[in-house]
């Protein structure tokens, strides 16, 4: 899948792309929050969804990877599975965001044992 | 149907994907572009804009993309525009269902800004040659 060659960009445009992709670094942590948040399986597995379509397109590409096979185990209701891979997640998130921006967030299961 | 691929509607939920997609097709592809949130919107803001292609997201929150897709297939004006379906789903049985709601392509996410532009001339001139048999 392709990361977005920054040097393919046309003239004057590379600028407004990595702005772009910087305003979507900085709102995973946002991201994040609403996926621990998610009150319901359908709605982790949709947010979960989003984040794997977007993260590819702005070069975030082990990342959409990661989010996908979140997707992918919260699909097939694989507890045991989307548990790894919400971890796998959450720290692939806390190398790309300040960690000041997402230590604070709890896990999903932290959220369902306090 | 237009003799030029000029309009794109995009029908989107996701913030940062409508923002990244109007980069790719208004800024590096040069095309007129109307990005809608919901498909909703898309059936209310397509009888202005008249797109000559549609570009939608498959799951979004209200209606789905095949459901905005046959509510617009309602509309006399938008009925034959060929249209796009955007997926992070990429199996091959969920890739003809989406072409069996009526899409010309599908175009799976993630998608290369610089290449899109051109992805969706190559489906808009297939859905032409298509609709003039």
């Amino acid at each position: 899948m392709p990361v977005l060659p920054t040097d393919a960009l046309p003239e004057g445009t590379a600028l407004a792309y990595a702005r772009m992709r910087e305003r979507f670094i900085d709102g995973l942590a946002g991201r994040w929050a609403d996926i621990v948040a998610a009150e319901t399986d359908a709605q982790r597995h949709f947010l979960l969804h989003r984040m794997s379509g977007a993260a590819g397109s702005f070069g975030c590409n082990e990342l959409g990877l990661a989010a996908g096979r979140a997707e992918a185990a919260a699909e097939a209701g694989d507890r045991d599975a989307l548990a790894l891979a919400l971890d796998a997640l959450a720290a692939m998130i806390e190398c790309l965001v300040p960690r000041a921006t997402t230590s604070f967030l709890p896990s999903p299961q932290q959220k369902e044992t306090s | 149907m237009s003799d030029e691929l000029r309009r794109v509607m995009c029908v989107e939920d996701d913030p940062d994907i409508r923002l990244i997609l109007e980069f790719s097709l208004a800024t590096v592809g040069g095309y007129e572009v109307c990005m809608c949130a919901s498909g909703h919107e898309a059936v209310f803001a397509a009888q202005v804009f008249r797109p000559d292609l549609i570009l939608l997201d498959v799951m979004m929150p209200g209606l789905s993309g095949p459901e905005t897709l046959s509510e617009l297939r309602k509309l006399p004006e938008i009925a034959g525009v060929p249209s796009v379906f955007l997926t992070a789903k990429a199996l091959p049985g969920q890739l003809e269902d989406l072409l069996e709601c009526g899409a010309t392509g599908v175009i799976v996410k993630p998608f290369d800004s610089v290449r899109l532009p051109r992805d969706i001339r190559i489906y808009w001139e297939h859905g032409r040659a298509r609709s003039a048999h």
